[in-house]
């Protein structure tokens, strides 16, 4: 349940007349609404189209109120009722609303709702109702009494009938028995009676319930045929009456809707007819007749202007009769005549030549709405002006595409528009007229061989680029040539000097070839000598290890000499030893014997012969003590010369390692030597190669050599050519070479330089003109300040 | 004292007899020395002796002769020479000395021994006089054999003097110059 908030408590009124009109779809999805609505409603229509109806509802409105319209017209049935409606900014307006459900083909499509301003009364009964309701102190259906009167009110007839008929039969049945069966003739009376009474009864009942609502049907029924839509009928009934009723009141719904939908409409078609109207364009309709129905206050005055020329050929035409006739029956052109008399498929643009004039016509064919051909809508357009001009012009143009450029648009009796265009155009031929003068000028200058000349004059934007681009050209040009003049001397001198040069390189390069047949042998014999060299070295390898192995073996002999001198040593000690041993024995006896001659002094005479002996052994001793002493001298020389020998032993020991060494190291050196023999001899082959190349290459150049000196010689021939032809152009004086040209002495100096070169033998460093140059801006800015 | 007056007796008997007397010749350094043969009681090669604590320097010790104490001196040192290290050559020549006392020996250090010479006493000269302060008390007299030089030692002063007085009256020496003069 929405609730819209806030609220206020200012009503507004409905105006008298005003119509709420608006449809939804089967969800209460707004998808029309009136004007009236949209005012009243205080919103656009973008707020409602699209969105729920409920977005009006009124928050004092009581649900149920809702919930029954919802029951009543999802059932079929039309639904009327008070309701208190809520405005954007929460104001509040009452409406009896009637809604309908909307049928197509017999299927519910959506629901349609016209609104009436109430009456004072129906509104203060129906806000205290829904104060009651809202209060749950009342309900919208009928109970009690009320329930049971409108229940027996909405009785159907065809109940009312049935009872009719049923008292009816039974009482005159029960009569009828009674009679037969003799029964007293009071209870038959009184059972006829009572039936006469109920049979009265239910025929009142049916009178009542069938006469008077025929005739409130009746009188809306005449109301809507007088065109009074709103005088909404009851539809309190539940009877077949109660039907009745509520279709009407769907016909009213219906048709007010309808007529509310014209009314809208009409408003718009007559704003379109006042806009129409005022338009400045002529306009004219014409309906499927051809006959004209519609003209615009401006066709008005556009046939007003050409009146007086139509009325020459037709003198009836007037501009205030025109509507209804057929306008084409005034043109003088058949075949538009003729078409504009014909049914119009598709707008069209067409030109009508008369009356002195050209006109413009945009025909446009009018539909209604099921597509059907109503006739023709035309917007008239005077351009004879614009096509004079226009034609002007267009001859202007084809003259200067042509390239004459003399002609100019008189400017004499056109205004506005066309006077600035045609100044426009006049100037801008000028312009070219100008500068196209300047180019040719300045061309035939330059076929003729001046290059001095200059665009000279004030032109712009694209005119002001070709100029500064021609004149940059001359400018360009004229320094290129005099470059060229320049450079074809230069080149005269150059290919002098390479003509002699090439001379010198040709004796040169056969110097060089006979050197290289030179090298070449030698190059053999080399070749020979280090073959012979590798296998020397290969021999005195071997030879370097067999006194590698020699020396070993000496080295083996020097150690066994050691061992020996060791064991002569050793044996030198023994003997020294055994020596002592005997000066010892000697010295004991010298000491014995001296003791003996002692002992024979002592004993004086008798002792005299065992002196001698004493004095004999003393001698013995002493010469054994000097023989021992003399070997001891003899053994220790012997043993210092061992010792010594031992040392020149080794040391011999250590120089023959040394020499194995040493040996062994000449080995690898000439292991060495061997490789880089055979090395060299592998490069001596490369070198022969190369040098057989070289010898090739030699005989190519001596050929080039030639045919460049022939080449040279040629080059020098079309240089002089080319400088006769540089004699053609003008240069500036700055733009001069600054070169002297004086031939004659330019030509022995170069034969002597060559010369000199060539007795020199050395080639000189040339030096070479700097190479061409020139900067397109810089000159411009030169040009210019010439200017 | 009759034993040593005998031997002076003889000694100086033997002297002026003009006989030949036997000498036994030593060196110490290039020097040669002889002693009387008849004063010679042993000669052995240099043995280690037993030092005596308190002796003076050229006291080398004392070794035991066939049950005999005999002292050793280094004669070297005893006569003013130089010490010389011993070697195989060295000799210790045993000698007996007549004192006032007595005979007893000693052993004296020589660096070799070289022979057993006769030489006629009447070749033997007087020491010549150097002046009082060259000492030579021990030598005995000079005599020459062949090119060589030899003095001969007079023995008994070899031994330290104990106070007696005879040795040096009795001095053979100075007995013999005076003879001799």
């Amino acid at each position: 349940m929405k609730i819209n908030q806030p609220v206020t408590e200012i009503e507004r009124q409905m105006r008298a007349g005003s119509i709420l009109v608006s449809k939804t779809d089967l969800k209460g999805i707004i998808t029309y609404c009136n004007k009236d609505f949209k005012e009243i409603s205080g919103f656009s229509y973008s707020e409602l189209i699209g969105k729920s109806h409920n977005l009006v509802r009124h928050p004092d409105m009581p649900p149920e109120a809702f919930q029954d319209l919802w029951q009543t017209v999802q059932s079929g049935r039309p639904w009327s009722g008070i309701v208190k409606n809520r405005c954007k900014n929460g104001d509040f307006y009452w409406v009896r609303a009637n809604i309908t459900p909307l049928s197509e083909g017999g299927r519910v499509t959506g629901y349609m709702s016209v609104r009436t301003p109430p009456t004072r009364e129906e509104v203060a009964d129906a806000e205290a109702l829904y104060r009651r309701v809202n209060a749950n102190k009342a309900s919208l259906q009928p109970n009690g009494v009320a329930k049971w009167i409108s229940a027996l009110r909405s009785l159907p007839i065809k109940t009312l009938l049935a009872c009719l008929v049923f008292t009816s039969v039974a009482g005159i049945a029960t009569t009828a028995a009674m009679v037969v069966m003799g029964a007293s003739d009071k209870p038959t009376l009184a059972v006829l009676g009572l039936t006469g009474v109920s049979t009265l009864l239910f025929g009142l009942l049916l009178a009542r319930s069938l006469i008077r609502p025929l005739a409130y049907a009746q009188d809306k029924l005449m109301q809507i045929a007088e065109g009074n839509f709103f005088d909404w009928v009851d539809i309190g009934r539940a009877d077949e009456i109660g039907n009745l009723l509520k279709t009407i009141m769907s016909t009213q719904i219906k048709l007010g809707f309808d007529v509310m939908d014209a009314r809208e409409k009409a408003d718009e078609a007559k704003r379109i007819q006042t806009a129409l109207d005022n338009v400045s364009t002529s306009v004219t309709v014409s309906d499927v007749n051809n006959r004209l129905i519609y003209m615009n206050q401006s066709a008005h005055e556009f046939f007003d202007q050409l009146a007086a020329t139509i009325r020459e050929k037709e003198p009836q035409f007037e501009t205030d009769r025109l509507i209804g006739t057929n306008l084409a029956d005034f043109f003088p052109d058949d075949r538009l005549r003729d078409m504009y008399k014909t049914k119009l498929l598709e707008p069209r643009v067409s030109q009508l030549d008369a009356w002195g004039h050209s006109i413009k016509l945009n025909t446009s064919p009018v539909h209604d709405t099921a597509g059907d051909y109503q006739g023709r809508v035309t917007q008239w357009f005077d351009i004879t002006g614009e096509l004079k001009v226009q034609r002007e012009i267009d001859s202007i143009v084809e003259n200067a595409r042509s390239g004459d450029l003399t002609g100019r648009i008189v400017l004499e009796g056109k205004e506005g528009f066309f006077a600035t265009l045609g100044s426009g155009i006049n100037a801008l031929i000028e312009v070219v007229e100008n500068a196209f003068n300047d180019i040719a000028r300045i061309m035939s200058e330059m076929a003729k061989g001046d290059l001095t000349k200059s665009m000279r004059g004030d032109y712009k934007g694209a005119f002001g680029k070709v100029q500064q681009d021609i004149n940059g050209t001359m400018a360009n040009l004229e320094k290129i040539m005099s470059q060229l003049r320049e450079s074809g001397e230069v080149i005269t001198t150059a290919s002098d000097e390479i003509s002699a040069g090439n001379n010198n390189l040709s004796s040169r390069t056969e110097q060089q070839a006979s050197a290289l047949q030179e090298t070449a042998s030698s190059m053999e014999q080399l070749t020979g000598t280090v073959k012979n060299n590798a296998e020397n070295a290969q021999q005195a390898n071997l030879l370097a290890a067999s006194a590698r192995q020699t020396a070993e073996k000496g080295g083996e002999v020097v150690s066994q000499a050691v061992q020996a001198m060791d064991a002569i040593n050793s044996s030198s000690n023994q003997i020294a030893e055994i020596i002592g041993v005997i000066d010892e024995i000697a010295f004991q006896t010298n000491l014995l014997a001296l003791n003996a001659s002692v002992e024979a002094a002592r004993a004086g005479d008798q002792g005299r012969g065992f002196a001698v002996v004493a004095t004999e052994v003393r001698n013995l001793a002493g010469r054994s003590a000097t023989a021992a002493k003399e070997i001891k001298g003899l053994i220790q020389d012997s043993a210092g010369k061992v010792k010594a020998g031992t040392e020149l032993v080794r040391a011999s020991g250590e120089t023959l390692a040394e020499i194995v060494l040493s040996v062994k190291k000449v080995g690898d050196i000439i292991s060495e030597i061997a490789a880089a023999s055979q090395e060299q001899s592998v490069g001596i082959d490369l070198v022969n190669q190369a040098v057989t190349s070289m010898d090739e290459v030699t005989q190519q150049n001596a050929a080039l050599a030639e045919q460049t000196s022939a080449a040279a010689l040629s080059m020098n021939e079309k240089a002089r050519e080319m400088d006769g032809l540089m004699g053609f152009f003008t240069l500036s004086k700055a733009s001069q070479p600054a070169l002297p040209r004086a031939e004659a002495t330019r030509k022995p100096a170069t034969t002597a330089l060559v010369q000199a070169r060539v007795s020199s033998g050395t080639a000189a460093p040339r030096h070479h003109p700097s190479p061409v140059s020139f900067n397109p801006v810089e000159d411009e800015g030169d040009q210019w300040e010439e200017f | 004292m009759p034993v040593q007056n005998e031997h002076r007796q003889a000694t100086a008997e033997s002297l002026t007899a003009g006989s030949r007397n036997e000498y036994l010749t030593f060196s110490l350094g290039d020097e040669d020395y002889g002693v009387d043969i008849l004063r010679v009681r042993e000669i052995r090669g240099w043995e280690a002796v037993t030092r005596i604590p308190n002796s003076p320097l050229y006291v080398k010790g004392v070794l035991n002769l066939r049950g005999t104490i005999v002292p050793v001196f280094d004669l070297r040192l005893r006569i003013g020479m130089p010490m010389r290290a011993y070697t195989k050559g060295t000799v210790v020549v045993v000698l007996r000395i007549v004192g006032s006392d007595g005979d007893r020996n000693i052993g004296i250090v020589v660096d070799d021994v070289s022979d057993v010479l006769s030489m006629d006493m009447a070749g033997i000269q007087r020491v010549p006089d150097f002046g009082s302060r060259l000492n030579t008390e021990f030598i005995f007299g000079m005599v020459s054999a062949g090119k060589k030089m030899i003095m001969i030692l007079d023995v008994d002063r070899l031994a330290p003097d104990h106070g007696n007085g005879g040795s040096s009256c009795v001095r053979p020496g100075r007995n013999v110059n005076e003879e001799i003069s």
